[in-house]
């Protein structure tokens, strides 16, 4: 201190310290070697593996089909970089309500709203699956977070509305279980259904099928997040197709004395007759495929939009002229499939696109952060939304 | 239980689940398990440190024919040790939760008391003192737990004490994936439904869980189970050194 | 009440030497005193309170109520048990555990026939617990309270026949009489181990220093399942050696008819 002058020294940190208090500046860094700090290139997307119907009763696996406690309709599990979803497809069934069709609700509106209401009646004609997303990050307390509860909403809101399952799909074919003759003599159990081609007339005019009541299937997701990196909804959206397209639905039958059954009760010295609610039993070897709009079915990939810091991109030769066009027209860079906890929350554009790989969209998100998304960026993004689309339908398909 | 969950979407209301009727099964098909289940008495996969987001993990898959009649399959994943809110404490707290997977199997209480028991196993386990201030949370996703269909006699009602020794064996594999210290390795038998979990090469009892059978079995079970913790301990062991040189090499 | 380490590291070495010394005097199978009073709930089939030494307090009430057990699961229980600790959320480890565990010991033990009223129909006996004030783990407490007031618990007696799988009849009841509920209901022991000694029945300051205890269930004259491990605190966890697990056993074998005897008399 004697001559007054002060050394300033710069300190250089180790990449993980850097990493870990700038986060910012450590990405912006990567970027500016073309590099992501996952050492991924900015429009680069990680590799998907996906296994349908692992733990489903009608998987080939030995192991689990055929028991008697498995009521897993449908399964997948995707793995994405070091991120795994685990999606099971389970069901219940639900008594139609006959008052509540669609027409009749027609009537009872004013002019007006006759208009809104057939843009509703659209949807009126599929059913969504509902969802229950857990992403594991370690909370603590039990309950869904935000996160879990946005996700579940944004995928019960995509399935309905883009329309790919159908009333008709989930309705179910009841058949009937008769006691009827064998060829040896002996009483057996038989399962009638309607629709089967191998009945004998005779059979059919014995049996009643029920016709004042209509059941339907109502399908559960039940969604976990291993190891989630970054942004989940796309994943999750994904792996719940690939899950829905491997998904099959037993047949189910009622039992011939429930068809029309009538009982006496007595209450408060009142005599009563009520119709008996019957349960549908599922059966245990039969099951069709679920119908679902292969048209109506996209693929989902999110994008992230950063502005490059000009100062940190620059070389070292670059003159001042060249810095002070940068500071004034800021780079913006876009980067597909967001991971790492540095891009998740450091890039605060972001764009998740539900397509795909014809020309129709699904859903676009787009929430605009600090960056400036230009119509050249959109394109860009739209265009390799298509080909993951591709790709990503591809790996499905090979799979089943 | 009339609130409704305002957090979770539903679905309708009367919806009922599905049952499925039962399948007579035939007599060929008994004695071809029962052949296979001979062959296999036992069987693990253990891996670890799949869980990117978590400080460590393992997933345990056992086939187990000779004692548990179970086959499961369990991810446990360690977060921590990490800053908690709150006033000093010097020593890490430590919490463990169990989590139904796809088929729902046990209820919540159930799972909440086997969490509570697992914790207090632990807490002889790990090294807590030398985490002041931390919590470590560590969680357990059962992915499947299915019971063996067997002709032989098996008493076991609760099955949820058969899948103990495997959170055990996941426990303490997570925690060395995580580097977090522990005293010894921990492993569990189970005989006759009497649970045991040792450390110090089975000197030193840490955690016991009985749900059926007499007072007589429990001092013959403990032998047995010795020998299933060796079992488990020296698979985790060549697990653990295995890794090691492939990363070595 | 929190023991400074000082405090801490003295109990537990009068504890764990040998012969050891409690720090309120009592031998390794002696229990705190009691306070038990039953039968107060006007309303209810059965009622007991108990007040432990230390100011712990629970009170217990029983009800019964008619039900179809045709329409039962098999896995469905005739006994239904719930439990409110003051000062303690519902869904917090140490409420969870002990409801899950108390569940376990009184839907096995409690035999379904003792309750079936005809063909048909059985009681469900509803046990509601409430503990006032705890300074201890509360579980031996509440499995006398329950002990008691299903000893003091009297149940309709039934007037209409007994074979109703024919006649369509509700069970119609006498309007005055009641009939004593004959069972022989559970108890629920808790032993700490410390260093080479086991206790019964530990106060607070007993737990705080304990290596590790055992919950151990006694039916019917002997010990019987459930039996757990339990750490009743953070800082002196332990492994124990197997012998001490049969010392503790032997050791609620020497009191628990003592205890039985003392519960049965009390009325």
């Amino acid at each position: 201190m004697s001559d007054g002058t002060v050394e300033i020294i710069p300190i250089t940190f180790p990449y993980e310290l850097e990493a870990h208090i700038t986060p910012d500046i450590s990405l912006q860094k990567h970027l500016s070697l073309g590099l992501r700090p996952d050492l991924r290139k900015p429009e680069e997307f990680r590799s998907v593996n996906s296994v349908n119907n692992l733990v489903s009763r009608y998987s080939d696996n030995e192991k689990f089909s055929s028991t008697t406690t498995n009521n897993i309709l449908g399964s997948n599990v995707l793995k994405c970089g070091n991120t795994t979803i685990l999606t099971t497809i389970t069901g219940s069934i639900v008594e139609e309500n006959q008052t509540t069709d669609e027409d009749d609700l027609l009537h009872t509106l004013e002019e007006e709203s006759i208009e809104k209401e057939r843009q509703r009646k659209q949807i009126y004609k599929y059913l969504p699956v509902y969802p229950q997303v857990e992403i594991q990050r370690g909370q603590k307390f039990r309950g869904p977070s935000l996160e879990d509860m946005t996700t579940s909403y944004k995928l019960y809101e995509n399935i309905l509305h883009s329309g790919i399952i159908n009333k008709e799909a989930l309705r179910i074919k009841c058949g009937v279980r008769i006691n009827c003759v064998n060829e040896q003599g002996k009483e057996e159990l038989k399962i009638i259904y309607p629709d089967e081609n191998n009945l004998s007339s005779t059979d059919l005019q014995n049996v009643q099928f029920p016709e004042k009541k209509r059941w339907s299937y109502i399908l559960y997701a039940k969604i976990v997040v291993l190891g989630c990196t970054g942004p989940a909804f796309d994943h999750c959206w994904n792996s719940l197709i690939y899950a829905l397209q491997s998904t099959r639905l037993p047949r189910a039958f009622i039992d011939e004395r429930g068809v029309n059954l009538k009982m006496n009760i007595r209450t408060h010295g009142r005599s009563v007759t009520i119709r008996e609610t019957y349960d549908l039993l599922c059966d245990s070897t039969k099951s069709i495929k679920l119908n679902i709009n292969d048209s109506a079915i996209g693929f989902s990939s999110n994008f992230g939009i950063l502005s490059m810091d000009p100062v940190l991109s620059m070389d070292d030769d670059e003159d001042d002229e060249k810095i002070k066009q940068n500071v004034e027209a800021p780079n913006a860079i876009l980067l597909a499939d967001l991971d790492t906890s540095m891009e998740e929350e450091n890039i605060r554009s972001t764009m998740c696109i539900i397509r795909n790989d014809s020309e129709s969209l699904k859903h676009v998100n787009l929430s605009g952060g600090d960056a400036k998304i230009s119509l050249e960026i959109l394109k860009k993004a739209l265009l390799l939304s298509k080909l993951r689309s591709k790709d990503l339908s591809a790996v499905g398909s090979s799979k089943n | 239980m009339n609130v409704q969950d305002r957090r979770r979407l539903l679905g309708p209301a009367n919806a009922k689940p599905l049952t499925f009727n039962t399948l007579t099964t035939s007599n060929e098909s008994d004695e071809l398990k029962k052949t296979v289940l001979k062959n296999e008495a036992l069987e693990v996969a253990l891996h670890t440190g799949f869980v990117s987001n978590s400080n460590g993990s393992s997933l345990v898959e056992v086939k187990d024919v000779a004692n548990s009649h179970h086959e499961t399959s369990l991810i446990t994943s360690v977060y921590g040790p990490r800053a908690i809110r709150g006033s000093f404490t010097s020593q890490a707290s430590l919490n463990i939760q169990l989590k139904n997977g796809s088929l729902e199997k046990y209820s919540s209480s159930q799972l909440k008391e086997v969490g509570n028991f697992l914790t207090n196993i632990f807490k002889s386990v790990i090294n807590l003192p030398r985490y002041a201030k931390s919590g470590i949370d560590i969680f357990i996703y059962l992915i499947y737990d299915k019971e063996i269909q067997s002709n032989e006699k098996s008493d076991s009602t609760n099955s949820i004490t058969s899948i103990l020794p495997h959170c055990i064996t996941g426990i303490t594999l997570a925690l060395v994936d995580a580097g977090i210290e522990i005293i010894d390795m921990a492993a569990g038998g189970i005989y006759k439904g009497n649970v045991f979990a040792f450390i110090k090469s089975g000197e030193e009892i840490i955690g016991f869980w009985k749900d059926e059978g007499n007072r007589e079995d429990i001092m013959n079970s403990i032998d047995n189970c010795k020998k299933q913790y060796d079992e488990y301990k020296n698979m985790m062991l060549t697990y653990l050194v295995d890794k090691e040189n492939c990363k070595a090499n | 009440m929190s023991l400074s380490v000082t405090e801490k590291s003295y109990l537990y070495n009068s504890l764990s030497s040998s012969p050891s010394v409690r720090p309120d005097g009592r031998l390794d199978y002696q229990f705190r005193a009691i306070e038990i009073t039953t039968d107060f709930l006007t309303s209810s089939n059965g009622s007991s309170r108990i007040i432990a030494s230390d100011g712990s307090e629970c009170i217990v009430s029983i009800k019964s109520k008619v039900i179809d057990h045709t329409v039962l699961q098999p896995d469905d229980s005739l006994v239904e048990v719930t439990l409110d600790i003051s000062g303690q959320r519902d869904d917090s480890p140490m409420v969870e555990s002990i409801s899950s565990l108390l569940r376990e010991v009184y839907s096995k033990t409690i035999d379904k026939k003792s309750l079936t009223l005809t063909t048909k129909y059985s009681f469900k006996l509803y046990i509601d617990v409430l503990v006032i004030s705890t300074y201890s783990n509360p579980i031996s407490l509440i499995s006398m309270a329950i002990f008691s007031a299903l000893n003091s618990t009297y149940l309709p007696k039934l007037v209409s026949s007994f074979d109703d799988i024919e006649v369509e009849e509700l069970p119609t009841f006498h309007d005055y009489d009641m009939i004593k509920f004959d069972v022989n209901p559970p108890l629920i022991f808790l032993v700490i181990i410390v260093g080479n000694n086991v206790f019964i029945d530990p106060a607070l300051n007993e737990s705080e220093i304990a290596n590790n205890s055992l919950i151990i269930t006694w039916n019917d004259n002997k010990i019987s399942p459930p039996i757990r491990s339990l750490a009743l605190n953070d800082t002196y966890c332990e492994g124990f050696k197997p012998q001490l697990l049969q010392r503790s056993m032997e050791l609620v074998e020497k009191c628990a008819n003592g205890i039985t005897a003392m519960l049965q008399d009390d009325k």
